[in-house]
């Protein structure tokens, strides 16, 4: 990420005294590769110029080991600019580049043949071979060869067909809490509203990822004027501060009507591309789900009187798995070690949240002691790190990452 | 009893070093404490200090926020006086104790039979150390207790809740807020313990937060703690001081000169942006993280060119950069000046770092600018990763012009 701006100086700087500090121990053979690497620039071959029909001119000779190419995007419109190795898979890439700038891009290179890709609105270009060759030093970049929208939508068709089953579920769970507060039975209906609030949890729809119909059934009163108050707090929530907050059958029962509404239209429109039907969004799914889970239910923030934050959070858990487990096929060959580790740590997680139970029974955090609490959120800490990968393994070329940025 | 005297001997030996040091500059120190406010006017400031009297308060664009203090404090008051008077009289507190602290000397000689008169936390002589006091009013100031309804500035509401907001009520609004930045944190600390010390039967706290700004890593605009430069865009010069005091002949006479200032606390998600690729985090800014350059250009002060990516294909049309500033002609008047710290305040029930931002804004219509601004940004992606949860919005009264002057003087008249 270093830039060819004044800024960048003490970076680059920095570097070539790291890569000092490892020559004085290493063997005399790694010396020539290394500081051919870090002083690229002296030959001038490092800058690639893209211009309205060609993707980096004439054909290149570079060093293996470190290389900051210095893409000048000349042409008259805005460009993805990648690196591909002689496998097709990428080693290095500059998401947008817009005409008229410069932007560096770093790759470790090994010897072979790559190849620039410049995708644009007019289309795909290729560059002349790159070809590398020297005495190789340090490890290359490994390459990802990236997905296509077709690859995705398979396993987003599985993620919905499984939404799809927990808004049924949902819906028929907000039936039972109609029926509870018809009975004026509250202690049966705080019961059911749990089961509801999993059911929903278990769709997986993070970070308000379905839009404002997903708000509508799940929707805090942040950001309303008159907060718990205000007459547009509707859906789950809602009904959580009133049965907890002391409110009678009578007031809830016309929420749970309009809730019962809104999950209907939910599940009409689940594969609108501004809910579910975007399969390029399943792989932020795969954590942000659990995201929400650690900004939401965990630091308190979307308690309004249940206490339901650990069984949130189970539920959560199940719906990521069940996301990693439709998208695991694509993980494997990007980062082989990455299933493995996050179904451990998801485990992890599971028995952290377990040990919170009393009984059986989910405890509010107040009545869970600090170390299991800990448990929890260094079990939950750990996965989060191991999934954030995710996305930018799963990124479809041409289509910079978005995830939350349709809300 | 021994300690008395010790106490005595203990701090005229220290200040008499003091004095010897600095030479003949420091000499007034020794009397500033007395309360005669000529004798502060006249005391030395020298390097490190900012004029106290003039037509505006400090602290906005003295010193300007490119290159503000290093700390800060920002804390707002609830008023418990119980008459027009007693405010007059509060507020010409807040005026001697900041004239004070924002010149710097020597506090009041101890007296045996007293606790000390100041804290001793910067020492028996007091450095201005870059301290500036600023001081605003909130809309209840002019509720009615006090019988200045008809005094409230126009456009001086409660700050209103925006859709993406997550209001906590113990860190919103305040009838008065107190701005104290200086060169170091401990400055600040002394200063708002000082001005409390004197205030505390007519004011008390609501909420309070400290501040940190960040030099330049590794130039240009500091940067926040997503890592991105923040201010770049900062109008400077006559431009800023034409957006910033109130110059409007429908606001009532004493807030000419006056600026209105929002301050929003902002939690940032610093755990949860540190999970997110670089691109998407540059798409939200609009900005390359590295440089600060926006992604149309190829250094941070290059001006953004959005009418030749009408589609937002280089700068997406949801950037940060792109909705709160289009730089068109019609949105001109809409700019504000931003003075914003870093904050961190512990850790949040799920072991996250509880840190953000103190977005302050200074505007001379807080409608025009910073509201107009502020509703552009609503749904912007950015807020997945912020929470703005305090806050409120307030009216700096003008500078106090002199030694007979203070602040607020002529909402009494």
């Amino acid at each position: 990420m270093a830039s060819s701006e004044p800024a960048s100086k003490p970076r680059t700087g920095r570097r070539r005294w790291a890569v000092a500090t490892v020559v004085l121990g290493v063997a005399l053979a790694l010396v020539v590769g290394v500081v051919v690497g870090t002083t690229g620039t002296h030959s001038g071959s490092d800058v690639v110029t893209v211009t309205d029909d060609q993707c980096g001119g004439d054909s290149q000779v570079a060093h293996p080991g470190r290389q900051i190419f210095s893409v000048v995007n000349a042409s008259h419109h805005a460009d993805e600019v990648m690196l591909a190795d002689a496998s097709g898979g990428t080693v290095a890439e500059i998401a947008v580049i817009g005409p008229g700038t410069t932007v560096d891009m770093p790759a470790d290179l090994a010897n072979g043949t790559y190849t620039f890709n410049c995708f644009s609105d007019l289309g795909v270009m290729a560059s002349a071979p790159v070809r590398v060759t020297g005495a190789t030093s340090g490890s290359p970049t490994p390459a990802l060869q990236m997905v296509t929208v077709d690859t995705l939508v398979g396993p987003n068709d599985d993620y919905e067909t499984y939404a799809a089953q927990q808004l049924a579920t949902l819906g028929a769970a907000v039936t039972t809490i109609q029926q509870d507060l018809m009975a004026d039975n509250l202690t049966a209906a705080r019961s059911d509203w749990l089961s509801a609030e999993l059911d929903w949890e278990r769709v997986g729809a993070s970070y308000d990822s379905f839009g404002a119909e997903g708000e509508a059934v799940d929707g805090l009163p942040d950001g309303l004027p008159g907060g718990v108050d205000d007459p547009n707090f509707i859906g789950l929530h809602r009904l959580e501060y009133g049965l907890w907050h002391g409110q009678s059958a009578s007031t809830l029962l016309p929420i749970t009507k309009t809730l019962s509404a809104d999950i209907a239209t939910l599940q009409g429109n689940l594969d609108s591309t501004l809910i579910a039907g975007d399969p390029t969004n399943l792989p932020t799914r795969a954590h942000e789900i659990l995201e929400d889970s650690l900004r939401d239910h965990l630091s308190g923030i979307d308690d309004l009187g249940a206490g339901a934050a650990y069984a949130e959070t189970a539920a959560d858990l199940q719906a990521t798995r069940v996301i990693l487990g439709e998208l695991a096929p694509l993980i494997a060959p990007r980062a082989p070690t990455l299933v493995a580790t996050a179904d451990a740590q998801m485990d992890a997680l599971q028995s952290a949240l377990s040990a919170t139970q009393d009984n059986g029974q989910w405890q509010p955090a107040q009545q869970v002691s600090q170390a299991a609490h800990e448990q929890v959120n260094a079990a939950l800490g750990a996965l989060l790190e191991t999934l954030a990968p995710v996305p930018d393994l799963l990124q479809v070329p041409g289509i910079a990452a978005s995830g939350g940025g349709d809300s | 009893m021994a300690f008395p005297p010790m106490h005595f001997s203990r701090r005229s030996l220290l200040k008499g070093a003091v004095v010897g040091a600095a030479g003949t500059a420091l000499t007034g120190g020794g009397i500033l404490g007395a309360a005669d406010p000529a004798d502060a006017e006249a005391a030395p400031t020298g390097v490190g200090s900012y004029p106290f009297h003039g037509t505006h308060q400090a602290g906005i664009l003295t010193p300007a926020p490119a290159q503000k203090q290093s700390a800060a404090c920002f804390a707002a008051f609830d008023l418990t006086a119980a008459s027009k008077g007693e405010v007059a009289e509060l507020l010409q507190t807040i005026t001697t104790r900041s004239r004070f602290l924002a010149t710097g000397g020597g506090p009041p000689e101890p007296a045996f039979d007293q606790p000390p008169p100041d804290s001793d936390v910067l020492g028996p002589v007091i450095p201005a150390d870059g301290l500036t006091v600023t001081v605003a009013l909130g809309s209840s100031f002019f509720d009615g207790r006090f019988g200045l309804a008809d005094k409230k500035p126009r456009h001086l509401t409660p700050m209103r809740v925006f859709p993406d907001d997550s209001p906590v009520p113990a860190w919103l609004h305040g009838d008065l807020l107190l701005q104290l930045c200086a060169n170091h944190p401990d400055t600040v600390h002394h200063a708002i313990r000082d001005v409390a010390k004197h205030t505390r039967g007519a004011m008390q706290p609501r909420w309070k937060i400290e501040g940190y700004a960040a030099p330049p890593r590794p130039s240009g605009t500091a940067r926040n703690l997503l890592g991105f430069k923040d201010g770049t865009a900062n109008p400077v010069g006559d431009l800023a001081a034409r957006l910033v005091w109130v110059n409007d002949p429908s606001e009532p006479a004493w807030a000419q000169g006056g600026s209105y200032q929002v301050v929003r606390l902002i939690r940032m998600l610093v755990e949860f942006w540190d999970r997110v690729s670089l691109t998407e985090q540059e798409g939200m800014f609009g900005r390359r993280k590295d440089s600060g350059a926006p992604l149309d250009g190829n250094s941070e002060f290059d001006t953004p060119n959005y009418a030749a990516d009408p589609e937002g294909e280089v700068i997406p049309l949801t950037a940060h950069i792109r909705l709160s500033n289009p730089r068109t002609p019609a949105t001109a008047d809409q700019r504000l000046l931003r003075r914003s710290y870093n904050y961190d305040l512990g850790l949040d029930a799920n072991g996250n770092i509880q840190a953000g931002h103190v977005f302050v804004c200074f505007q001379q219509d807080v409608h025009r600018q910073f509201e107009t601004v502020q509703t552009r940004l609503i749904g912007e992606p950015l807020i997945d990763y912020v929470q703005p949860f305090g806050g409120g919005y307030f009216f700096v009264a003008p500078g106090v012009v002199d030694t007979h002057d203070w602040y607020g003087r002529r909402l009494f008249l």
